[in-house]
Parts: C-alpha cells; sequence; structure tokens
C-alpha cells in the first residue's frame, strides 16, 4: 500500500486555527474510494516549518510541500491530487 | 456544523486571541479600535454585505470578550466606551452571560416547512391527502404550503416519497433544549433570560456569529501580571484540548509558563464529589426522596430547577468538582486567586453565585486558553517539562464524558455498600435531559440514579472545547485507563478530608 505523509502543525496558533479538524478532515479520506489504496500517515508535529504562525495558521505539510492557512478543502484536494501522481 | 472549522470558529477565536494580546502588551486603551481591522482586514467584505458591518459585529465580540455588555447598532459609541471600567483584575461582567448582538443576526425565519424541486407533483401526491388542516394543495402542477393554515405537524414531509418537503428550523433555536429563543419584533433571535440555562449551544450552533458569550480573559490576565497568585484548576475534559503532543503531564509545565502559579486537577474534585452524592443516595434514595439527580453541569441543574420545581429537591445540593476543588485550593493558598478552565460557558455563571464567588475568581473556556497561549507564544516544544498529576482517580477522571459521572458515583457507592444495585439513567443535551425528568417527575425513575448533561456527548461537547467530541472521548479513555487509582473512594485526598472533618 501507498504511502502519503502528512504533517500537521499543532503549535497554539495552529491549534486555535482548527488543525484538529483538519486532522478529522485528512482521516475522513478513508472513506473516499479515490483515496482507500493508499495510507495517509498522519504526523502533528510542532513547529513545523518554523517561523511565526500568527498570520499563516493552520500549516501543514503534504510530502514536501508546505500549505499555509490551509482549509480542509483544499487539504484534501491535495492529498487526492497526489494519489493520482503515484 | 460542530466538529468543523468554519469562519465563524475563526472569528470567535480570533478575538479570544487579540483580546489576550491586548491584555498581555498592556496597550493604550484606544489601540481596541485597532482590533477589529486586524481581525478582518482590507476592503472588501468577505462574509457578509459590507466590510464596515463585518468590523462593527467583530467589534461588539470584542466587548463581549472583555466582559462589556453589547450593544444595539442605534448607539452611536466609540468600541472603547466603558473600557476603563473593565480594565480591572477582577471579575468584572454581569449577566446575561450568552448575548445574541442584534444587527448580526440574519433573523432567520422561525419553524417551518418548505416544498423543494425535489417535488415532481406526482399523481398520488400523499402530502394533500395526509395534512389535517388542508394547508398542502398542488399549484401549477407542484406540491404548495400555504403557511397560514400549517400547523407545523410534519405529515406532508413523511408521506412525500421524492423526500421533497424539507422542515427548516433556526438552528440557534433548534440547539437550545429549553426553548429560550423568542423573536424580536424584527424576527431577529431574542434570548428569554427566564428560560436560559447558559449552556452556550446557540452561540456555537448560529451560523452566522451573531451570538457570543462574555469573557474574563482580560481581567485574568490583568491579574496575573498585577502579581497576583493565581491557580488554575483544569477541567477533567482537557485532556488533548491543547493538542495531539500535549500529554497530559506537560499540561502544568505549559500552564505555569503561561504565568499561573500553579495548577490542580478539578477530577479530584469530582472524586470527592462522587463519593458525597454516592453517600447521600445511600441515605436517602428511595425513603427520603424518589431518585437522586446529579449536581455538576449547571446547565442541567439549573434548567431541572426552572422547568420542573416539584422534583427539584431530588438533583444533588452537593457542591461541584469545581467548588471543591477551589475550596481545597484556597484552603492551601488563602491569598490566591482561583481560576476554572473548563470546557463549559455556564460555569462562568455558577462563578457568579453568591456561595461560589469567593471560591472561584475567574472562569475560562479551553478556546479562551488556547487564545491565551497563542497570544503569549506558548506552545509545546520538545524541551516542555513533564509533571504529571497525582491528585485524581479514574473515575473523577472520567466525568466529562457522557455516562462517567453515574459511573464514578456508582463504583463509589459499591465500595461502601457492596452488592447494591443502583439503576441509572443518563441524558446528554438539554432536550433528552427534559424528557428523562418528565418520566422521573411521573414517578417512573423511582430509585434511580439520574445523570443530566447539557451538552451532546457530556462536557467535552461543551461550548468552549477545542477538540472534536469523540477525539476528546478517546483521550480520556486512554487517560483514565492510565490512572494509578480507579474508584473515586481511594483517592487520598479523601482520608486527609475525614480526617479534618473529624
Amino acid at each position: 500500500m501507498k504511502k502519503i505523509d502528512v504533517f500537521v502543525c499543532v503549535c497554539a496558533e495552529c491549534m486555535l486555527s482548527g488543525a484538529m479538524d483538519l486532522i478529522c478532515g485528512i482521516e475522513s479520506l478513508k472513506k473516499v474510494p479515490k483515496a482507500s489504496p493508499f495510507t495517509v500517515k498522519i504526523i502533528p508535529t510542532t513547529p513545523l516549518d518554523c517561523h511565526d504562525h500568527s498570520a499563516c495558521a493552520p500549516v501543514i505539510k503534504v510530502e514536501d510541500e508546505v500549505m499555509e492557512n490551509a482549509t480542509t478543502q483544499n487539504v484534501m484536494a491535495k492529498i487526492l491530487a497526489h494519489t493520482d501522481n503515484m | 456544523m460542530r466538529g468543523v472549522y468554519t469562519p465563524v470558529t475563526k472569528i470567535r477565536r480570533k478575538v479570544f486571541s487579540e483580546v489576550a494580546r491586548f491584555a498581555y502588551e498592556e496597550k493604550d486603551f484606544s489601540e481596541i479600535d485597532k482590533i477589529p481591522y486586524r481581525i478582518i482586514p482590507g476592503e472588501i467584505a468577505r462574509y457578509r454585505d459590507s466590510v464596515f458591518k463585518e468590523r462593527a459585529i467583530v467589534g461588539e465580540r470584542i466587548r463581549l470578550a472583555m466582559g462589556l455588555p453589547v450593544r444595539s447598532a442605534d448607539r452611536h459609541a466609540p468600541l472603547r466606551e466603558g473600557i476603563e471600567e473593565c480594565a480591572t483584575p477582577e471579575t468584572y461582567y454581569t449577566p446575561p452571560l450568552v448575548n445574541v448582538i442584534p444587527f448580526a443576526c440574519e433573523a432567520c425565519p422561525e419553524t417551518a416547512f418548505y416544498v423543494t424541486d425535489n417535488c415532481r407533483g406526482c399523481l398520488a401526491h400523499p402530502c394533500t391527502a395526509v395534512c389535517p388542516v388542508q394547508a398542502v394543495s398542488i399549484i401549477d402542477g407542484k406540491s404548495a404550503i400555504d403557511k397560514d393554515k400549517c400547523v407545523r405537524c410534519g405529515r406532508c414531509r413523511e408521506a412525500c416519497p421524492y423526500n421533497a418537503i424539507v422542515h427548516f428550523s433556526r438552528p440557534c433555536a433548534k440547539a437550545c433544549g429549553v426553548d429560550a429563543i423568542e423573536s424580536d419584533e424584527m424576527g431577529r433571535a431574542k434570548i428569554n433570560y427566564d428560560k436560559c440555562v447558559s449552556c452556550g449551544m446557540c452561540l456555537v450552533n448560529c451560523p452566522f456569529a451573531a451570538i457570543a458569550d462574555k469573557s474574563q480573559i482580560y481581567q485574568l490576565i490583568r491579574s496575573m501580571k498585577e502579581g497576583a497568585h493565581v491557580i488554575a484548576e483544569i477541567a477533567p475534559a482537557f485532556v488533548g484540548q491543547l493538542g495531539p503532543l500535549a500529554e497530559p503531564e506537560n499540561i502544568k509545565p505549559l500552564l505555569k509558563e503561561l504565568g499561573f502559579y500553579d495548577v490542580y486537577e478539578v477530577a479530584a474534585g469530582a472524586d470527592i464529589g462522587a463519593v458525597e452524592e454516592a453517600k447521600h443516595f445511600l441515605e436517602n434514595v428511595p425513603d427520603k426522596q424518589p431518585f437522586l439527580a446529579t449536581s455538576c453541569c449547571p446547565s442541567w441543574a439549573s434548567m431541572a430547577k426552572k422547568l420542573f420545581p416539584d422534583i427539584a429537591h431530588c438533583v444533588s445540593e452537593g457542591r461541584t468538582p469545581m467548588v471543591v476543588t477551589a475550596h481545597l485550593i484556597k484552603e492551601k493558598h488563602p491569598d490566591a486567586k482561583v481560576v476554572f478552565i473548563g470546557p463549559c460557558a455556564a460555569k462562568k455563571l455558577e462563578a457568579m453565585r453568591k456561595s461560589v464567588r469567593s471560591e472561584v475568581d475567574f472562569v475560562i473556556t479551553f478556546e479562551e486558553l488556547m487564545g491565551m497561549m497563542a497570544a503569549k507564544g506558548i506552545t509545546l516544544g520538545e524541551d516542555t517539562e513533564k509533571e504529571p498529576f497525582t491528585d485524581a482517580t479514574a473515575a473523577g477522571r472520567g466525568y466529562p464524558v457522557s455516562g462517567g459521572v453515574a459511573e464514578a458515583i456508582i463504583g463509589a457507592a459499591k465500595t461502601i455498600n457492596p452488592g447494591i444495585t443502583i439503576p441509572t439513567e443518563r441524558a446528554d443535551s438539554l432536550s433528552e435531559c427534559r424528557k428523562m425528568l418528565t418520566l422521573a417527575r411521573a414517578g417512573k425513575r423511582n430509585g434511580y440514579l439520574l445523570e443530566g448533561m447539557a451538552c451532546p456527548g457530556g462536557c467535552i461537547g461543551g461550548a468552549g472545547t477545542v477538540l472534536p467530541t469523540q477525539k476528546a472521548a478517546t483521550a480520556i479513555k486512554k487517560y483514565k485507563e492510565q490512572s494509578e487509582k480507579k474508584n473515586a473512594t481511594e483517592n487520598p485526598l479523601l482520608r486527609q478530608k475525614d480526617c479534618a472533618d473529624s
């Protein structure tokens, strides 16, 4: 099974900006048929891409790509786009 | 809507972090006028029809977060009006706690049934046949509901084979288990404070961010900055609320870094409360009272007293875990100030009661705590120290999950009186609690222990939480399993208390 690593920053700014809801959104991908052949490994981390997150939280990294001001919808879309390339 | 991060969540939390920053940086009061521009930047409206309105609404939310009263749109006054009075290191706000910002409310229609485009204008059209007041007819080949005739029974919706009829209700009113949401003369939501029990469910369910509660973060930070020894008592729902990497043993060091003098676990007070209620049950039910209802949820206890006054004496008069723990802290540190940190909006009101005021100085939620941490730039790191809590058992730590309170009380009762069987029933959400008490009033729950929780899922579903409910339940279960002592009666504080009492 192919694996996608997703790093989610859980610093105070990112937690306040919905990091846990992002994690729930990523976990919900298990139920999407397109993503089911892949293992999406969620790695909570802090700090991610070390700098002040007050203007860019939540911060997330899908494989090597850092996403700032991430939303559940654009993170899910990014992960699904990765599955196309694998 | 809960469990999904939306712009409503974002605005609410941004207000907390900005107000906390304002307090930490001790800026000139006039600087408060700039906060709405930081939360709603730019010239283009993103959430409503005008960026000015967006900022005006955020301004009222900032005032509420400072503990100030909400204003209507016809008041010409600067945002900072009254700020000098609230800039104090003491509790400032006064009821009402939960407020509708009138000009933010979109005046959603009250309960109604609508025919959607799914209607096929079918030959059978059972919707018309089942309506008891002839409110449904076929117009231009489609079903139509006469709103003046409709009695909102919902039979048409149940009968439609295409699910073409939908039930519409205001999200705030739907979330309110005590029917406290009414309408003003403009159709906007208005809270009937004779009914409201401040559970906060309306404020987290309004999709237009029109409802907010007052906060004490500003006054709390002022108090810490002025050198008071502020001791935090943290509710057992804390597990996981500060993030998946924040283990329970990291919480004390993190809060001390934030400026708290010391940190106590409210689960210790829950243990003591569970044993008190177990003894009360064994001594009084069913001979002196037909059943015992738990007391730790202030919204549930308040609802029971307001709507079921004839059986209100069956709600335990035992002190809540918040009060028990605060009392323990004040015995040890008489000059300290105590802040309760928890998931609950209603605890803010409980702390204002005359009997509680001397024990608990401030109440903030986990969301507000995260706002303080974000403002001060404090976050969990590799070098964060570990200092485990040692004062509570698994029973007390299980209180915030629906069923946990009853489990703790029964566990204690069985230790005191082995072999006893106590029938229990639990309800979470105020509407379910009402059903349970209706049965109890009818004599159908005699001999029972009734556990009521106002929030869905228990305290972990409270209005001031950060973590989705299911994740919180899992985290608490794990923490309970790791607890060395399991039964509330094993809590060493009880032995100390017994010694002191004798």
